[in-house]
Parts: structure tokens; C-alpha cells; sequence
């Protein structure tokens, strides 16, 4: 059975953006709220590197083991995904997430949030595929289209990988076995650990 | 007296009402996802697409 990941390929990623862009624009993710940002390290140094950041779906997710309403569910290709009906906005996955994927849309004064949203792999929610519904909560369903994250897709210096983690990781090592090295899997010790 | 009848029917009442409630109320497994069915999130499902996800991957993501 396949099991989704992402990886950014810190080598390759040029900080333009673009995946960022291609979320907000695939979902329409209101305003305050991006489920994909890219972080810079070392920025302005000899040496700098970037990465594009999102819910990497981890295998034992945290966010699902302290949410309060038990709103997660994991797929069984392994993506992560959330009832936002459920969803009482607390928080809590924000604080556990090793990634900062969880995002809370403002919808009132005083600071309140809004329901929890995060990046959902391009596969939906709860509803019904491709109705009005999903669109609206949780965006476009790529994956029932058979199409993968459209960040990952569009990733102009294909720095960004995503799919099943076996095909991940063979492109993967055959791109450090052709530059001579420089691996690194950023993030996915944290969200994988050793599977 | 009174008060007492009172507080008497009170604690019927209040066993009767929990003894209802018993019929009613859903005990939820804590840990354990209570929201709606994802049809796409089944087994089914993602052998369904597992090649195709496959095939766009190989086709997308290597390097020309």
C-alpha cells in the first residue's frame, strides 16, 4: 500500500513561492491563512537554504493525538485530514505540530478563531468528492482525480516531491547519487521517523 | 413534610430522567475519530489510485 509524503529538496529550492501561490489559488484559502509557507535558513549567509513547509502527514501525527473532539483521521494511504464540523478551533494541534501546519482563520474581533485548516494533500475532506461542500472547507480534491498536490506538481525546479514514499525516495536518491552527495530529508525523521 | 415530599420527588424525577437518558446518549470512544465517513480515505479507494499516483509521479517529478 502507498504511503503519501512530501519532500523538499533544500539543493533545488529557489524560494520563489510558487507552491505557495499554487495552494492559495487551487483552494482559495481565505485571507491570514497559508497551509504552505517556504522558511529560509541561514538567510543572507553563505550556505543559505530554503524549504517549503506544510502538514507533512505524519505517521503517528500529534495533532491527532491532542486534539480534544478527536476531529482527525488518517487515510489509508496516510494523509491526514480533519472534519472541520468537529473542529472547535482550540488550538491545540498548533502547539503540537512540529511544523506549524495548523492555521486558524480570524473570523471575528477579539482574536477568535475560526475552525482549524491545514494543508490536506490536494484530497478533500469528509464530503462528498468534488461537491461544493468539500470545495468550500477543504478545497480542491486532487487526489481522487488521481493527480497529485498541485504545489509538488508545479514545482518549477522540481524541488518539492510528492507521492508515495517509496517513489519519493528512489527520485530522491538518485538525485543525490548524481550530485555526489548533500542528502537531506528535512523534516521527515520528525514526521516519518524511521518508516 | 412538604419539603420533604418535595425533595422525594425531586430524586424520582431525576433517576427517572438519567434512566431515559441512557437509552439516548452516545458514549464516544476517546482516540478514536467521530466525524463524517470519507469515502476517499478507504482502502478501497487508495488502491484504486495507488498506480496512477504512482505513474504521475515517475512522469512529473524525474528529471528529464
Amino acid at each position: 500500500m502507498a504511503r503519501m509524503k512530501f519532500l523538499c529538496d533544500a539543493e533545488r529550492c529557489i524560494e520563489c513561492q510558487a507552491c505557495v501561490t499554487a495552494c492559495k489559488s487551487e483552494h482559495e484559502v481565505p485571507w491570514g491563512v497559508n497551509r504552505r509557507r517556504v522558511i529560509v535558513m541561514d538567510d543572507g549567509l553563505p550556505g543559505e537554504k530554503s524549504v517549503s513547509v506544510a502538514c507533512m502527514h505524519c505517521s503517528d501525527a500529534p495533532c491527532a493525538a491532542v486534539c480534544p473532539v478527536d476531529c482527525f483521521y488518517t487515510t489509508a494511504d496516510g494523509i491526514v485530514l480533519h472534519d472541520k464540523d468537529l473542529c472547535i478551533g482550540c488550538g491545540y494541534c498548533f502547539y503540537a505540530c512540529p511544523f506549524g501546519a495548523p492555521q486558524y482563520p480570524q473570523q471575528s474581533a477579539f482574536g477568535v478563531r475560526g475552525k482549524m485548516d491545514k494543508c490536506t494533500f490536494c484530497a478533500g475532506g469528509p464530503e462528498t468528492a468534488h461537491s461544493e461542500a468539500e470545495y468550500v472547507k477543504y478545497g480542491a480534491n486532487r487526489i481522487a482525480e488521481g493527480k497529485l498536490p498541485l504545489c509538488a506538481e508545479m514545482c518549477s525546479t522540481k524541488a518539492l516531491l510528492a507521492g508515495d514514499g517509496d517513489v519519493v525516495s528512489d527520485i530522491y536518491r538518485q538525485r543525490v547519487m548524481r550530485r555526489g552527495g548533500r542528502p537531506q530529508t528535512w523534516g521527515w525523521q520528525a514526521a516519518y521517523g524511521n518508516a | 413534610m412538604p419539603y420533604k415530599a418535595m425533595l422525594v420527588a425531586l430524586a424520582v424525577a431525576s433517576l427517572s430522567l438519567l434512566t431515559a437518558c441512557e437509552q439516548e446518549v452516545v458514549f464516544h470512544e476517546p482516540g478514536v475519530y467521530k466525524g463524517k465517513h470519507d469515502e476517499t480515505a478507504t482502502q478501497e479507494a487508495a488502491e484504486r489510485r495507488q498506480e496512477q499516483l504512482r505513474e504521475r509521479a515517475m512522469t512529473g517529478m524525474t528529471d528529464r
